[in-house]
């Protein structure tokens, strides 16, 4: 049964099995898992069914040192379907070594091995209508170009995207799920001493107000959001939830993606392997998959390197002269640090006009080269954080405050690969790589022009002790008996690869865990 | 410390060495016009604007042998950066130098 704001009863309370904050693909995937297994579930959506921008505008906040390429607002949306609403269906699994504690990586580890994941990976790819032996085995594909000397990864996308579409039927035909719109978090009251969850009181745009009792409560608000909940909780001589040891909202992580190079061809041509290492190679359901070349594990560990992959992309020419001052002056505007604008940057914008007219154009059309284009691991930082600005929403919770930084270690896990894929595509003869003059100026940032995956992730993260994470293993909140998290906001560490499926399988883990310990 | 900063300070003591037109022969080798971006396959590295015209008089090998020698250890997998392009040092043959 799905409510729109004014198809709310009179009810003040509600008493279920399950309460799940957020119907985006983690609450959707664990709601139609636990009707499965008999359980009853009120799924609440702080938006509503389309797009609205009273909702929208609680996701404004502020950031601080890198921007995110879509800023808060942008990079994710707030209504029934949440961020699949704008998702493009990319699904792949982390890399076994992801989950494993590598010296070289502080903080890095999850607290159980990827053979934990992998059945439901399987069912996640069932959920999605995927064939999984596609992702898992890769170079068998037919016209997968192999790329000597990379290991072959794929990203196969679901037809399932939109969610709201997908499984709107299912939700509004179930007798145990009941789908609440425009129920916004607003207070979560506490039992007693504990972080234990007596009750939530949800308060929809036009002021009504409704208590929801359940056996288990479960955040699945997305990376950011989940933080930022949990983190209005703290009141006046009391912590916030699950912020016993100060790792709520800290290590936050996207993943940097960029073109940082361009390819030279033998010949000055490029052979067929670059054509056919940018098409989606298709599969007999109508389903389309696209090739990422991972840097090997070995490498990775010999060199120090975060998890790393590439693609060749036909992307816009590199920066100039012009464009990197326009970059330098849009975050100067952003931070609002006019003083510190430089007269030769403004020169350089004056002078180059046409070419900086140019580059959005190839920007926005994606054409002009065919460049190297990564897709990095970030290392979860404990400085990478969400605490919250003075100023509230129309919720009347305070917003969001980012800090994103890189460290050295993405940057020196960029130079290896760079080179790296140098040498590959000349011991294959195929080529060689001109690295963009802006990494070559600038030896510690990574390129101006960055596009985030905007799979914001880290930020009440897993751990197997409560001194060093804000969720178990089993994704339930430490010193709580019954809140638990579901998202990317969970993972440890976030690998290469998109989020969305782990984030599903996690929700079918769960869903298990409930229904095992609790019902 | 970046990588980077080691190829860079590589790339300075080449550009250091004066102004003209500087050659590295490589083994398979393409040429790479800077200025105007053309690319061709030929038996070299030609960087526009860079002279080896001061080093010929300590000789070219000096020069190759300082560069590999500080790429060697700190830069991986053998590459060389010159003004950006990536250059295999086992396809350096040899440098040499053009007068303009």
């Amino acid at each position: 049964m799905i409510l729109n704001e004014s198809e709310w009863s009179d009810k003040t309370s509600y008493l279920t099995d399950v309460v799940i904050v957020g119907a985006g693909a983690a609450g959707i995937s664990l709601a139609l898992e636990l009707e499965r297994k008999k359980i009853n579930v009120i799924l609440l959506e702080g938006g509503k069914d389309l797009f609205d921008e009273e909702s929208q505008d609680c996701y404004r906040g502020k950031v601080t040192a890198r921007d995110l390429p879509y800023g808060l607002y942008n990079s994710r949306l707030r209504f029934f379907g949440g961020s699949t609403n704008c998702w493009a269906g990319g699904c792949g699994e982390l890399d076994k070594e992801d989950f494993i504690y590598r010296p070289w990586i502080k903080n890095s580890g999850w607290p159980f091995a990827k053979t934990e994941l992998i059945s439901w990976y399987n069912k996640a790819a069932v959920f999605l209508g995927l064939d999984i032996d596609r992702i898992r085995n890769p170079e068998k594909l037919k016209n997968m170009p192999p790329f000597h000397g990379f290991n072959t990864r794929i990203l196969e996308f679901t037809k399932k995207v939109r969610f709201k579409h997908e499984f709107r039927q299912d939700l509004e035909k179930s007798k145990s799920i009941k789908v609440f719109f425009g129920a916004n978090l607003h207070t979560v009251n506490r039992m007693s001493d504990t972080d234990s969850v007596e009750s939530i009181q949800v308060v929809s745009f036009n002021g009504k107000k409704v208590v929801l009792f359940g056996n288990a409560y479960i955040l699945a608000c997305g990376g950011i959001e989940n933080a930022r909940l949990l983190l209005n909780t703290e009141k006046k001589g009391r912590k916030a939830i699950g912020n016993a040891f100060d790792n709520l909202g800290r290590f936050f992580s996207d993943h940097p993606i960029a073109p940082c190079a361009t390819v030279i061809g033998v010949s000055g041509k490029l052979t067929d392997f670059f054509l056919n290492s940018r098409k989606f190679i298709e599969n007999k359901k109508g389903g389309r998959s696209t090739p990422f070349y991972r840097m090997p594990y070995e490498l990775q560990k010999k060199y120090k390197t975060l998890n790393v992959s590439i693609q060749f992309a036909t992307q816009e020419e590199e920066l100039g002269a012009g464009e990197i001052s326009a970059w330098k002056i849009k975050r100067l505007l952003s931070k609002s640090e006019y003083s510190s604008i430089k007269a030769k940057d403004i020169k350089n914008v004056v002078f180059n006009l046409s070419s900086i007219v140019n580059s959005i154009y190839d920007r926005s059309v994606n054409s002009g080269r065919v460049a190297l284009r990564f897709q990095i691991e970030q290392l979860p930082a404990k400085n990478n954080r969400i605490t919250l600005s003075g100023e509230r929403d129309s919720v009347g919770l305070r917003r969001t405050k980012l800090h994103w930084e890189f460290s050295e270690l993405e940057r020196h896990s960029l130079n290896v690969v760079i080179a790296y894929t140098a040498k590959c595509l000349q011991s294959a003869n195929i080529g060689t790589l001109k690295l963009d003059s802006q990494l070559i100026d600038d030896p510690l940032d990574l390129p101006m022009d960055l596009r985030g995956g905007q799979h914001h992730s880290g930020t009440t993260r897993m751990s197997l002790a409560r001194e060093t994470g804000v969720v178990d293993e089993n994704l339930k909140v430490f010193d709580s008996e019954n809140l638990y998290i579901l998202g990317s906001s969970v993972f440890p560490t976030n690998g290469w690869v998109n989020p969305t499926f782990t984030i599903i399988a996690l929700s079918f883990r769960l869903a298990n865990h409930l229904k095992v310990t609790r019902f | 410390m970046s990588n980077l900063v080691t190829r860079r300070q590589a790339l300075k003591r080449m550009l250091v060495v004066g102004a003209g037109v500087g050659v590295i022969y490589t083994s398979s080798g393409y040429l790479f016009s800077l200025k105007g971006n053309k690319r061709t396959r030929g038996n070299q590295v030609l960087l526009l604007g860079v002279s080896m015209r001061s080093a010929a008089a300590d000789g070219y090998s000096n020069i190759v042998n300082d560069i590999i020698d500080v790429n060697f250890e700190l830069v991986p997998f053998d590459q060389i950066l010159v003004n950006g392009y990536f250059i295999n040092k086992n396809e350096i043959k040899n440098i040499s130098h053009e007068n303009n």
